[in-house]
């Protein structure tokens, strides 16, 4: 059963096509990463799910009710932004609740659902300030104000983006419990692969106002479709043809590109020429006939030769 | 939902019925009554409107280059010149701008007046302000300087330290400094002030009808000669169409000339300056604040010396003012609150639409409102509301009404842009989550958005009851019976103005007037 | 120029009647033609609604702002100087009073012959002065006015917004002939050394202060009795030209009472009208109003010839500026007026090339400032 469904979907503002035609569908229950670099219109498809961004054509299904024509309100969405926006006139606690509010739910029923849904979300400071709460905290209050009435559509836009990166792990490893625990179908927005790879069970991968892919994670990371999709999932030394100087790389080809992993690139005396542009933690990056490619970190300074294994 | 549905609706019909009924209807009719009889070269080329045309010009323009002359010096020496106590300096400098045109008046005539404070002091009548240009244009100057000195300030504040040290370690002389640094970056506020003081000064009323002394009118004061005392409505209503038309013409010529304000680079101190300079900058910027206090300051010297026996409890200028002086008050406060509250509210119906519905229609109004007050001056808009309604029974029994809805006029500019400048404060995606938790628009507003522009909506009542206070020229134009505000009071009370009550009254509605602009800088914060 | 009026009591339901005048009528020492209206008809005083307004000019500005939905029933004070734009504005409907056998045909052919308006009193416009700060002025002119020195003592009220200011500018009309070089030498220098105020009551005040050096006001022939009559006091002296055969020549006011259009309250309103010009009231006008009854046949108090011209010495001008010469002309005179009064050579506007120049250094400024 289909869970959030776009249909030919035409986004177009002042004569500039943003999506022509786009379609996707997402399972019932599942959590969709929608991965793409910044710019490239996830936010837009997201926000034309929620109803915010009007589609020129095209229909949108949620739950294979047709809400293409319904207000934001009836959608019974739950939405993340990407800044928390928790609402600073109201406690932590009233926030989580304020969609409880809205549908006239009881005062009594809506304090004990809240305090449910703050456990389930590692929720403990319900009386605090929201304005003081660190970006993890409001992140988890965002969240639990989204889900708290129990809407069958989750939306987040790249929910992580202002926390630092061990909140980031902390919080994706949480919402993967969460997410897996909820009966919700999730859009989630992201140009982070390392949030895709944790959460997706089905990650589409947007570039230049289409859809270039569509799979599980393992799925697009092997055999990206082409190197827009390689780029954006950060997969290291794409290349589009085979020549590489003397080197046979026919072996790793994937689809209809080629992709070395960087342990296959080691120094020789006997290999081609290559020119060290610069050292990371982890990783060398060379220069290998006009090609940028990436090794396993080697002391070198200057230039060596590398052959390919 | 219908109930949904409605209560947009019905701030929409709120705002369109007041705008309606209000401005676009009356304007409407001057511009018919103009129109209806000939003799459009009677006017252009009558004797009175010739001379009155330049009259009105020239002292807008004496007044505009002096205030320059003196504003442009006294915002440098505040910014850059390190007076002692600047903050408080800055203070005081601004509060005579705020102060209604009547109080000002008062103690400027105190001062003035053949047998004033200024001759007594002298022995000799200095200089002769009824009637005469200087008179004029020295009122004006007075008024006006405070707004200028605090635009160029705010200007001078935003000067990137850089360009001077270059420009000084390249040998610049302090000329060559003002000429090719300090100018041009000051001149976006130069023009504003320009722009500001010349309309405000060309469309005088207050000033150029107390002491104008007949022989000299503004074109605004003519309106009001030609309309209600005159009863030559027709020929008041070309003057009213012909000023509007130079209004419009002075602003978009402004705008097309001046660009936006660069307020590029954060302010850094500037480095310190000798200790005679500081001095000398503070006796300066002292002097100037004597010179725009001097009114308000004859008006509390003078009332401790009269003893007269008229207050505000007393009966004896019942007649004069038409009420009793308590009444006056209370009129006042009436008309303030009343004007705070609906223009707030009109303000907020303005948000509402722009928030809800769809861009073109509230943008096209929000526009029009922003032109609203070049467009229409507050005696033409009288004159307008008198022609359309004057047959109306509420005009005869209800004049309360017209005069709130002319002080609302006055003030929805301001309002509007405090309410809708603290709206922009608000991301929008509160309204977007908020409506994806279930909120129906009426819940957003109530729960969401309301809470948090309720500062701003504070600023903005008191923004309308400020405006409302000062207002003179349209209440005059229309006051009847018991309905004279402070204001009127003082005009009317002006020939007995060495005693007690008008005195009071200019210091009651400086009070008051002080007190709201006060609260509406602490809440701003 | 200021504008203003009073209400005593608030319009209510319980109103009767409601009046328009100024606030000087029959005010000194003050005859109460209210309370005695109130107890004359019956009606109870508090049903009556006197609005007073600071000069009957105000309270024509007024009915003719208020002529569509009139709130006054009755006007006091509308002089002949004002009838023709109360004419023009409509705001009067024509009423013969059943008492109007008390009033001579000549005084009501000089106000309104239609009857719009009908006389309850009338003056004589002239110069009040205080004999103990100007001297004895003698043989006087108008003329004599082109003399700084006069002017400079003078006050005198705007004839825009006042009415006295009105009939003084017609005499100068009637004498010297509007915009002859005598009338413009005599306003010209009027212009530049006279004080101009707004209403009697103001030029009253200016007179009276010792500080404000202006011993001499518009004002009534009449006006030297209040300070005879009231205070024995012979400082004071009226002036007016002197004619031939000893007469002297001013203009003569002669103020009316007048029934609105569409009035709310016609009945009563005729019935106060019929009453005020009856001998009730008008036995009063002499020691209360300082002006002369219209009604004929009441004495004139011995303190009125003793302090002024008698009615036999003065030849009115009005014969000569008759009630149609003013409603065609009086705009055109009232415009000549201020146009005179406005020109002024003490305050010239900067000449427009300078103008023009500032404008060409402002746009050069400007040019070398966007480079």
């Amino acid at each position: 059963m289909s869970g959030i469904e776009l249909r030919e979907i035409t986004v177009a503002w002042d004569k500039e096509i943003f999506f022509d035609n786009l379609s996707f569908n997402v399972n019932n229950g599942d959590v969709a990463v929608l991965l793409g670099l910044s710019g490239s219109g996830k936010s837009t498809i997201l926000k034309t799910v929620l109803g915010v961004q009007a589609s020129k054509t095209g229909r949108v299904f949620l739950n294979s009710r047709d809400v293409t024509n319904i207000d934001i309100k009836s959608r019974d969405i739950g939405y993340v932004p990407q800044e928390q926006h928790l609402f600073p006139n109201m406690t932590t606690e009233e926030n989580i609740g304020f969609g409880l509010k809205m549908r006239g739910i009881a005062r009594e029923v809506r304090k004990k659902r809240i305090r449910e849904v703050a456990n389930f979300v590692g929720i403990d400071f319900l009386q605090k300030d929201p304005r003081l709460l660190s970006g993890g905290e409001k992140q988890r209050v965002a969240l639990a104000r989204a889900i708290a009435p129990n809407p069958k559509t989750l939306l987040m836009d790249e929910p992580l983006s202002s926390l630092d990166t061990a909140e980031r792990l902390n919080m994706s490893l949480m919402l993967k419990q969460v997410l897996g625990e909820l009966d919700v179908t999730t859009l989630y927005v992201t140009h982070s692969p390392q949030e895709a790879e944790i959460l997706a069970d089905s990650v589409i991968v947007l570039e230049g106002g289409k859809i270039q892919q569509i799979g599980s994670f393992e799925e697009v990371a092997t055999d990206p479709v082409n190197i827009k999709v390689a780029g954006i999932l950060g997969i290291r030394n794409v290349l589009e043809s085979d020549t590489l100087s003397q080197f046979d790389i026919s072996s790793y080809r994937r689809g209809s590109l080629y992709i070395i992993p960087p342990s296959n690139i080691v120094e020789s005396d006997g290999g081609v020429p290559a020119k060290i542009i610069s050292h990371s933690g982890l990783y060398t990056f060379i220069d290998v006939e006009g090609k940028i490619l990436t090794m396993e970190k080697c002391e070198s300074k200057k230039d060596i030769r590398v052959e390919i294994t | 939902m219908i109930m949904g549905r409605s209560w947009i609706a019905l701030t929409v019909l709120q705002l369109i019925t007041f705008l309606g009924l209000f401005y676009i209807v009356p304007l409407i009719e001057v511009i018919q009554i103009s129109l209806s009889s000939g003799g459009w070269t009677e006017v252009i080329w009558g004797q009175l409107f010739i001379t009155f045309l330049k009259f009105s010009f020239t002292q807008a323009i004496l007044t505009t280059v002096f205030c320059l002359l003196i504003g442009i010096p006294t915002g440098y020496a505040l910014t850059r010149l390190q007076p002692f106590a600047k903050k408080f300096l800055s203070v005081l400098i601004l509060i005579p701008f705020l102060i209604p045109p009547m109080s000002i008046l008062l103690g400027f005539v105190i001062i003035y007046e053949p047998n004033g404070l200024l001759a007594q002091l002298l022995g000799f009548q200095l200089i002769d302000v009824f009637g005469t240009l200087s008179g004029v244009v020295l009122a004006h100057t007075i008024y006006n300087i405070s707004i200028v000195t605090r635009l160029i300030a705010s200007n001078f504040e935003s000067l990137d330290e850089g360009k001077i040290t270059l420009a000084k370690s390249s040998g610049a002389s302090p000329l060559m400094v003002w000429r090719y640094v300090y100018l041009p970056h000051i001149l976006p506020s130069i023009y504003a002030s320009i722009l500001l003081v010349f309309l405000l000064s060309f469309n005088s009323f207050a000033v150029v009808l107390m002491i104008g002394n007949v022989k000299l009118q503004t074109l605004e004061v003519m309106i009001y000669s030609q309309s209600r005392v005159r009863l030559n409505y027709g020929l008041a209503a070309k003057i009213a169409i012909i000023q509007l038309l130079i209004n419009v013409l002075v602003t978009i010529a402004f705008i097309r000339i001046t660009k936006e304000p660069k307020y590029t680079g954060t302010y850094r101190d500037p480095p310190k300056v000798s200790k005679k300079l500081r001095i000398l900058s503070t006796g300066w910027i002292f002097a100037v604040i004597l010179f725009t206090w001097q009114s308000i300051l004859a008006t509390v010297y003078q009332l401790s010396r009269t003893s007269g026996r008229a207050s505000i409890f007393d009966g004896n200028y019942s007649s004069l003012l038409g009420t009793s002086p308590l009444r006056v008050i209370e009129n006042t406060l009436f008309f303030g609150v009343m004007t705070g509250l609906l223009a707030t509210s009109l303000a907020i119906s303005l948000l509402v639409q722009r928030l809800f519905m769809s861009g073109r229609t509230t943008s096209y109004v929000l526009g029009f409102i922003s032109i609203m007050p070049m467009m229409s001056s507050s005696i033409t808009l009288s004159l307008g509301l008198l022609l359309a309604y004057r047959s109306t029974s509420f005009f005869s029994d209800d004049i309360w009404i017209f005069i709130v809805a002319s002080h609302i006029l006055a003030s929805l500019p301001f309002v509007t842009q405090t309410v809708l400048t603290g709206a922009k404060q608000v991301p929008t995606e509160y309204i977007t989550l908020s409506q994806s938790l279930g909120a129906t628009k009426l819940g957003t507003m109530r729960y969401v958005l309301l809470p948090l522009l309720a500062p701003s909506i504070i600023v903005a009542f008191l923004f309308g009851m400020a405006v409302s206070f000062g207002e003179f020229g349209a209440t005059f134009f229309l006051v009847r019976g018991e309905w004279a505000t402070i204001s009127i009071g003082i005009q009317r009370l002006f020939a007995t103005r060495s005693n007690f009550l008008p005195l009071q009254y200019s210091l009651i509605l400086v009070l008051i007037t002080l007190l709201s602009f006060s609260l509406v800088e602490r809440l701003r914060k | 120029m200021a504008l203003h009026s009073s209400s005593a009591l608030q319009l209510n339901e319980g109103t009767q009647l409601t009046i328009y005048t100024y606030d000087s009528l029959l005010a000194y020492p003050g005859y109460d033609y209210i309370g005695n209206f109130s107890a004359y008809a019956g009606v109870p005083r508090d049903s009556i609604n006197l609005v007073t307004f600071s000069d009957a000019t105000e309270i024509l500005t007024r009915s003719a702002v208020e002529k569509d939905s009139p709130q006054a029933d009755v006007l006091i004070g509308l002089d002949n100087g004002l009838v023709h734009k109360a004419r023009s504005e409509e705001i009067l409907q024509p009423y013969v009073p059943s008492t109007i056998a008390n009033i001579p045909q000549e005084l009501i052919n000089g106000l309104a012959n239609d009857n719009l308006l009908t006389p309850y009193d009338y003056g004589v416009i002239s110069l009040y002065y205080d004999k103990n700060r100007v001297g004895d002025l003698g043989n006087f002119t108008l003329s004599d006015l082109t003399d700084k020195q006069l002017a400079n003592k003078l006050v005198l009220e705007n004839p825009l917004l006042s009415s006295p200011g009105l009939g003084f500018l017609l005499w100068t009309n009637a004498e010297l002939g509007s915009q002859s070089p005598e009338w413009n030498a005599l306003w010209t220098n009027i212009r530049d050394n006279g004080r101009l105020v707004d209403s009697w009551g103001d030029a009253y005040n200016v007179f009276a202060a010792k500080e404000s050096d202006r011993p001499i006001m518009v004002s009534y022939t009449s006006s030297p009795a209040f300070d005879k009559c009231l205070y024995n006091d012979s400082s004071t002296a009226a002036l007016l030209t002197t004619g031939e055969s000893g007469k002297v020549r001013g203009w003569e006011q002669i103020e009316g009472i007048g029934l609105v259009k569409n009035a709310q309250h016609k009945a009563l309103a005729k019935q106060f009208i019929d009453w005020f010009i009856d001998s009730n009231v008008q036995d009063n006008i002499y020691l209360n109003q300082w002006m002369y009854p219209a009604m004929s046949g009441i004495s004139i108090p011995a303190c009125y010839n003793s302090s002024t011209y008698t009615p036999e010495d003065i030849i009115p001008y009005n014969s000569e500026l008759t009630p149609q010469d003013i409603t065609q002309n009086l705009d055109k005179w009232l415009n000549s007026w201020e146009e005179l009064y406005v020109i002024n050579t003490n305050t010239t506007p900067l000449p427009t090339w300078v103008f023009m120049f500032g404008l060409a250094i402002f746009v050069v400024v400007r040019k070398k400032y966007s480079e």
